[in-house]
């Protein structure tokens, strides 16, 4: 006796199946498949030279300095588009998504031309000594840049949905601008800033695209964990290689995604963040 | 004929929302399934409209099993509590949907739907809004919507989920008579899920009450109100209150006064539940006669007086009705003498099942006397 | 300074402190914005346009670059409306039914956005490439999926398969299932329900999650970059073609890129009057 009342249960679940396990399901398991038929040993052999290593602590290393800068730049943007009316609002709440839209390989062609020793700006940086564009500043430049919507369309909402009311509760018990900042608001927005820091963060982990033209991959200094796979993949054809560097990626984004089904779960006492 | 339910079941996990279930409903009824939430009342709605599968058991039309027919050919017409209007359709789409969307060769011509539509549209007084949307129309309006939408398909049975809920308090009153006179003039078999007690016994044949997957008591508003068979019925519908009471050989002993109870002193039951409703604590005439109470406090409402009282000797304070005239001369923290005109006894076995019940009257409000009516309910 | 102090007001009567606290936070913002987001935009148009309308107008029209917008318009148009079916069906199943294994369902749909656009393709290498599980199989068959039109599409798909479904998810959760029980209860079967009362309900929802997803798969990089091969004028798609084009010629290359920067700006042009026009009806996004 079947429970399900409208139709088209089978249709549904079936082509979502059906596209997942061509798309999803089937490639991850031939990737956890070769990893694991390397063993601990075959693996450390692929994941433990010193380049892989080096490309590692980049991609990780940069990826979390860039969400972190992330959220407080997000922050920052978030509060201004919500509280605020200015000129140019409207447009600047809607350019927010072009690291989103803008293809990847276009970003980092356009920031490596403003920031090589002769660009816009980059040209103004040689007399102080900063090099941006082929250094690890590059890198990090780029992962902020993928990451700023992330952390702007997370907050958003929630800003949005804490009237004023709270603050002027606040503000009626005697608080400080920033004791009802500190203390009323950053609690609330915790949930969302933690849940735009790892979307921020995974985005930046996996990025390709927009890292590999500015940070002009040099050996041991700024070859990141990707550029390294399609090193592999591309002129080595060095398939086990790749799954094992591939891996390491893969239960780097499954942790994050476990990690922001905890922070929703426990934002849900709240009932601020979705 | 008629719709006959039999030990119908139903488990969501752990949790029984209808738990063997049997009613029946004659042609032509208009029946209320009354109960507060999570009562399962919602759940044997879902069932007969087809929405939902029960565990076991069986709904019968006519002798034609219902539960076989899939909810698009049941011809059941549901009244959801929030309307479920289709917002991009205009009233007038609304109402001809379940017309359109027959197979073709079932469907009616268009000016035969235009027609149909036009008349439900007249019927239920909206003949003038049919172009609009039903963001455009007022609660109660959409009400009628709904009701006419459900009604097009030409139901043999109408089921309505908390018609008034979504309603307010003026627009409710006035749409119970329209909703009991329309039904009157269509005379199709209808069932209607309230947790209002006021709604039920207003509007419907018979009530059905409702609790925990149960049903308690099935009868006419009178039967309910005047004789409920259970102390939940009795909390419910009528606002019983319990007041400690114990039972001997052929008296009911109520704070220190005696009532003949005869007959009722018997095995069969394990404990008793006794209960008073507010409109049968009186003040006493003459003071110094009955139960001393300090007054909590007074409320008027609408030509009644509401008053807490904390009788000497209880716990939990009673809630007696008196009317206007006869509370207006009290206040809040004096001391009262109250007699309690009537009572019902509960006579409950091991599981908490009612297997007695009596009512005590007090015609003489000096010398406390029981008299009969009681009767033995079968375990 | 007083400038920009002017153009901010709020509801209130700031007091000076406040005001000029705004003032900074405006400004602040506005620099991160310009300095982030406007300046690659400007440098794109400035380099692609640097050496000329004509060369400009030359560059984008060599032939490997008209291949490479035949390449990308026909990966988008066969991806697109696969994830529109995927879409529809995910959010019909997520929304009306209770099954076993809904939360897994839920999680998989959100997986390939933190997956790297990179292992994404490589692990579709592991599967339909020459030394990959159904390799032998497909080759035996005649079929080439990597390094060819097949492969782009599946990387496409994967990269952009959130998109639909999770606009449309949250939009349906929050419309419930009672319309579509009505739409049931008064005879109608399950395409009428699905064309006459859902689709009605979330079309502009749908049409955002298009919109993202179309803007995503014509500008897919990593993902395709590893299944493609990158043969000119046969498997280079536009974002490939910049790519290629970057340590050649420079110009072009930018030429190339402001094509898709073009594309970009349009997109969020719509995004953002879908969001003006139809706001209430996209509730539930992000």
């Amino acid at each position: 006796m079947t429970r399900r009342v409208l139709p088209g249960f089978r249709l549904s679940t079936g082509y979502t199946l059906a596209v997942l396990g061509s798309c999803v399901l089937l490639p991850l398991a031939a990737l956890l498949w070769t990893a694991c038929e390397l063993g601990p040993a075959g693996w450390w052999a692929q994941v433990g030279t010193r380049r892989v290593l080096a490309s590692l602590r980049l991609s990780f290393g940069a990826a979390l300095l860039a969400a972190t800068i992330d959220v407080l730049l997000g922050l920052l943007v978030a509060w201004v588009l919500v509280r605020y009316r200015f000129a140019f609002r409207r447009v600047c709440d809607a350019l927010v998504d072009l690291p989103f839209a803008l293809p990847t390989a276009v970003a980092g062609i356009a920031l490596t031309a403003l920031y090589a020793p002769n660009g816009w700006i980059g040209s103004r940086l040689v007399p102080w000594g900063i090099e941006v564009a082929y250094s690890r500043l590059g890198v990090l430049l780029a992962m902020v840049f993928v990451g700023l919507p992330f952390v702007v369309r997370t907050l958003q909402p929630v800003l949005e949905s804490l009237d004023g009311d709270l603050e002027e509760a606040a503000y009626t018990l005697g608080a400080s601008p920033i004791q009802r900042f500190l203390r009323v608001l950053l609690p609330l927005l915790l949930p969302a800033l933690l849940t735009g820091y790892a979307l921020a963060l995974a985005r930046a982990i996996g990025e390709y695209g927009s890292v590999i033209f500015i940070s002009g991959n040099r050996l041991f200094q700024t070859e990141i964990a990707p550029y390294l796979i399609v090193q592999k993949i591309d002129s080595q054809y060095d398939y086990r290689g790749a799954a094992a560097l591939g891996a390491v990626m893969l239960a780097a984004s499954l942790l994050l995604l476990l990690a922001m089904a905890a922070v929703q779960r426990w934002a849900r006492r709240w009932a601020v963040l979705r | 004929m008629g719709i006959d339910i039999s030990r119908l079941r139903r488990q969501f996990g752990s949790f029984i929302a209808l738990d063997d279930i049997s009613l029946r409903i004659g042609d032509g009824e208009f029946v209320a399934v009354l109960g507060p939430s999570g009562s399962g009342k919602t759940s044997l709605l879902r069932i007969l409209a087809g929405l939902d599968q029960p565990d076991s058991g069986s709904v019968q039309r006519d002798g034609q099993d219902l539960l076989a027919l899939d909810a698009r050919r049941r011809g059941v017409g549901l009244v959801f509590q929030h309307y479920a209007l289709f917002p991009h359709l205009t009233v007038a789409q609304n109402v001809a949907f379940g017309l359109r969307v027959r197979p073709w060769r079932l469907r009616p011509k268009a000016a035969v739907i235009k027609a149909r539509v036009d008349e439900l549209l007249r019927r239920v007084e909206l003949d003038q809004l049919a172009a609009r949307y039903p963001a455009q129309l007022s609660g109660g309006q959409r009400q009628r919507v709904a009701l006419a939408r459900a009604l097009a398909i030409e139901p043999r049975l109408l089921l309505l989920d908390e018609p008034f809920g979504a309603l307010d308090a003026q627009v409710r009153v006035n749409l119970r008579r329209w909703l009991r006179e329309f039904h009157r003039s269509l005379g199709i078999t209808s069932l209607f899920v309230t947790h209002d007690q006021d709604e039920a016994l207003e509007m419907a044949d018979r009530v059905i009450v409702m609790n925990r997957g149960c049903i308690e008591q099935v009868g006419t508003p009178e039967q309910v109100y005047h004789r409920p068979a259970t102390p939940f019925v009795s909390k419910f519908i009528a606002r019983g209150q319990a007041v400690p009471g114990e039972v001997t050989a052929s008296s009911l002993r109520v704070l220190g006064a005696s009532w003949r109870l005869e007959g009722f002193a018997d095995e069969t039951w394990h404990a008793v539940e006794v209960h008073v409703r507010p409109e049968h604590i009186v003040s006493s005439p003459r003071p110094g006669e009955g139960l001393p109470a300090r007054l909590l406090g007074v409320r008027h409402v609408a030509g009644t007086t509401l008053a807490s009282l904390q009788v000497d000797g209880m716990h939990e304070p009673l809630e007696a009705a008196w009317n206007g005239h006869d509370g207006g001369r009290h206040a809040s923290g004096e001391r009262v003498t109250v007699q309690f005109q009537a009572l019902t006894v509960f006579g409950l076995d091991r599981e908490g099942r009612v297997c007695a019940r009596a009512d005590c009257h007090t015609p003489h409000l000096a010398s406390p006397v029981v008299s009969g009516p009681w009767r033995r309910l079968e375990a | 300074m007083a400038v920009v102090a002017a153009t901010i007001s709020i509801g209130g009567r700031p007091t000076w402190p406040i005001s000029l606290a705004r003032t900074v936070l405006v400004l602040c913002a506005l620099l991160v914005l310009g300095w982030l987001l406007v300046l690659p935009l400007l440098a794109i148009f400035a380099e692609a346009l640097r050496p000329g309308v004509a060369f400009y107008l030359d560059a984008i029209r060599q032939p490997d670059t008209l291949a490479a917008v035949r390449l990308t318009l026909t990966v988008a148009a066969i991806a697109v409306p696969l994830n529109l079916l995927f879409g529809l069906a995910a959010a019909w199943a997520m929304t009306h039914f209770e099954f076993r294994g809904k939360a897994l369902l839920g999680a998989l749909i959100d997986l390939p956005f933190s997956v790297s656009p990179v292992v994404a393709g490589m692990m579709l290498i592991l599967v339909y490439g020459k030394y990959g599980w159904l390799g032998s199989w497909l080759e035996a068959h005649g079929v080439q999926v990597i390094f060819a039109l097949p492969g782009l599409v599946l990387a496409t798909v994967f990269v952009t398969l959130p998109f639909v479904a999770r606009e449309l998810i949250p939009l349906m959760q929050a419309q419930g299932s009672e319309q579509e029980e009505a739409a049931l209860t008064l005879g109608a079967n399950g395409w009428q329900i699905f064309f006459r009362v859902t689709l009605p309900r979330v079309r502009w929802a749908l049409l955002y999650g298009v919109l993202l997803c179309n803007a995503r798969a014509m500008g897919e990089f990593g993902a395709v970059y590893v299944v493609s091969g990158h043969l000119r004028g046969l498997t280079n798609t536009l974002p490939l073609q910049v790519d290629q084009l970057y340590e050649e010629n420079f110009a072009a290359a930018f030429a190339v890129a402001s094509l898709l920067a073009l594309l970009t700006l349009v997109t969020l042009g719509i995004k953002r009057l879908l969001e003006w026009r139809h706001g209430g009806e996209l509730k539930g996004r992000h």
